[in-house]
């Protein structure tokens, strides 16, 4: 195994809910090395969102250390884990969550803004990640105007944009039809052979298979950790083939 | 660059939303366009005063009497240019009030009664004819000098000098026409007084022929405060009692015109700065439901990677470009209000100083009202904020 990005270990995590507490994460152990893509699966209430949570800095563990890329991050303040989140982790969730009152180009500058870069740079940067997912005629757009397919690639290019070290998404196919879910997914391979670490949290048997890892959670610890076998394997530009084209890239009216 | 750049953010999410912008600026608009409008009332009030007593003349002592056995007559006023020292002029002063008449034309006026010093007592200039001679005085002349709104409005363009003027049906002849002391239109004032010889007056006014009040003029300024301790000692030598008369200057006028008017003014400014206030309650419950909304918008910013300190910066910036921009359009609004009640009713004046306290208490009432929602918002957890 080469560098390791991810480092969990026995991380647990209460919830208050009124006067007791509730655990969802019951003691995690996982070693994620840098450049793998890798899927977390589990039924509603596994704790896979919980654990995402923790992994992208969003929360801290109860207990347990979790490092990232050698960086304990357990008890590090609240202004420290904002900054590791703007540097090293993108986030791509299941609704999107783009700024309605922002253009697509604003919405990629956003965590550009909050690193304090310049406005020229800023701009650059957040052209070229959009370009490179295919939305340069689309630069103006505000989400609403937009396919849930391209607010998704977006709120990629919002990620990517902030060139991170690990790509954290969370049902990023969820909200999606099965095209615009593959051609995601199709996005997600490319930044895996480009070397960035990709978690991809799902229920989603298929979305799985487009992984090289998948971890099983249930009650919130792993029950499983196996890697996808060869035949199961699915290649999202492949299986972009077998699927019926829509009518000008469907986009939606 | 953080200033900069939450004020951007800030103003960004205002455009957003025009509606709720403007209704939240509402309060602080009212708020300080009342404090611009009703101040101005106040100060315009101020300086009207201030000038008329201006021009009352400088130097000027006025006596008063109180009680009916205090009377001034000649022979008084004679002693007591002989017995108080820095005494230039004096001269008792009747005032009477009514409508004097010109051919059909009729004229509401302020009528004094005076003595033939009267023109310099006042620092008063004649634009034409003559003043009041001692035979005048003496012999009870029905003789009149009048103010130039008088001379403009009464007489229509005719040199009123030598005109005839009817006063509670006695008739009176225009001698003498006042150059204007004040620029501008008066209600009340110098500039619409009539002067009659004092002995006129008392005949007119019959069996209360008393003189109730003098003028003094001291020689200087330093005279002026030796006069009235005099005079004081000189009423109490006859009368036996310190308040038979009551002795004012006309800085004692402007010293209580002043204090009357802070008085005024403050209440005017408590009143309004309460509506100021409630605009800032009206800014804080807005942007705590603006909050409250606008979770989803936070917990993306914290994400992505904005620090709590940053949620904070553009939240409290946000209410206070709200504030700022509410204070803007009450001072135009203000001002605007201020110009409107001068055309209909009361002077009034707006100053740089109610201008510039009206829109540092409204931007600390934005700074103030938006610290709790900005705080709200900065301690959100993102995960929170996400679900």
């Amino acid at each position: 195994m080469g560098v390791v990005m991810v480092d969990v270990n026995a991380v647990t995590k209460d919830y208050r809910m009124g006067k007791i507490m509730v655990p969802a994460l019951r003691g995690i152990n996982l070693t994620i090395a840098s450049g793998e893509m890798v899927a977390i699966m589990g039924p509603s209430g596994s704790g896979k969102s919980t654990l995402m949570n923790i992994l992208g800095c969003l929360d801290r563990p109860t207990a347990g250390t979790y490092k990232l890329h050698k960086e304990e991050v357990s008890e590090k303040s609240d202004s420290q884990l904002a900054e590791i989140r703007n540097r090293k982790v993108g986030f791509i969730f299941q609704s999107f969550n783009l700024l309605e009152q922002l253009t697509a180009l604003e919405n990629v500058e956003l965590p550009l803004i909050y690193r304090g870069l310049g406005a020229g740079s800023r701009r650059d940067r957040a052209k070229s990640a959009l370009v490179r997912l295919g939305l340069e005629d689309r630069l103006h757009h505000r989400p609403q105007e937009l396919s849930g397919g391209q607010q998704q690639r977006v709120a990629i290019a919002r990620a990517v944009a902030a060139q991170p070290e690990l790509v954290l998404a969370d049902e990023p196919t969820g909200a999606l039809d099965s095209r615009s879910g593959e051609e995601i997914l199709a996005v997600f391979q490319e930044l895996h052979a480009q070397g960035i670490t990709v978690i991809v949290v799902t229920h989603d048997p298929n979305v799985a298979r487009h992984c090289q890892r998948i971890v099983r959670l249930a009650d919130g610890v792993v029950i499983a950790d196996d890697l996808v076998r060869p035949e199961d394997y699915l290649v999202a530009q492949e299986v972009l083939t077998t699927l019926p084209a829509l009518p000008e890239g469907g986009v939606k009216a | 660059m953080t200033l900069i750049l939450s004020m951007k953010l800030a103003w960004r999410s205002i455009l957003g939303n025009k509606v709720r912008s403007i209704l939240t600026m509402l309060g602080v608009i009212i708020g300080v366009a009342s404090v611009i409008a009703l101040v101005s009332v106040g100060q315009g009030a101020r300086l009207e005063i201030q000038q008329h007593l201006q021009s009352l003349g400088s130097n000027v002592i006025e006596v008063y009497s109180q009680g009916w056995e205090v009377r001034f007559t000649p022979e008084l006023l004679g002693s007591l240019k002989e017995r108080v020292d820095g005494i230039k002029h004096i001269m008792p002063v009747l005032n009477l009030g009514g409508n004097i008449k010109w051919r059909n034309t009729t004229f509401d006026s302020q009528i004094q009664g005076v003595g033939e010093d009267f023109i310099a007592i006042r620092d008063l200039k004649l634009a034409g004819g003559r003043g009041f001679t001692e035979d005048d005085i003496s012999e009870r002349h029905r003789v009149m000098v009048v103010g130039s709104i008088v001379a403009d409005k009464l007489f229509q363009g005719v040199n009123p000098v030598g005109q005839e003027v009817y006063y509670h049906n006695q008739r009176f002849t225009v001698v003498g026409v006042l150059k204007a002391k004040i620029s501008g239109n008066q209600e009340w004032g110098i500039d619409r007084t009539v002067y009659i010889p004092y002995t006129a007056a008392q005949r007119l006014l019959g069996s209360s022929n008393r003189i109730d009040t003098i003028n003094i003029k001291a020689e200087g300024i330093q005279e002026s405060a030796q006069v009235a301790v005099q005079l004081k000692r000189v009423f109490y030598k006859i009368y036996r009692r310190p308040d038979a008369v009551h002795i004012m200057s006309r800085d004692d006028i402007l010293k209580q015109v002043a204090e009357m008017n802070l008085v005024m003014t403050l209440m005017l400014g408590a009143i309004a700065g309460i509506s100021l206030v409630v605009g800032g309650i009206g800014i804080m419950n807005i942007m705590l439901v603006s909050v409250t909304e606008r979770t989803r918008e936070i917990g993306i910013r914290k994400a992505v990677g904005a620090k709590n300190s940053q949620i904070l910066g553009q939240f409290l910036i946000e209410a206070v470009i709200l504030s700022a921009a509410g204070g803007i359009i009450g001072i135009l609004l203000g001002s605007g209000a201020s110009l409107v009640i001068r055309h209909f009713g009361p002077p009034t004046a707006v100053t740089p100083t109610s201008i510039a306290y009206s829109f540092a208490f409204a931007l600390l009432v934005g700074a103030i009202s938006g610290v709790w929602p900005a705080a709200k918002a900065a301690k959100m957890q993102p995960t929170d904020a996400l679900r």
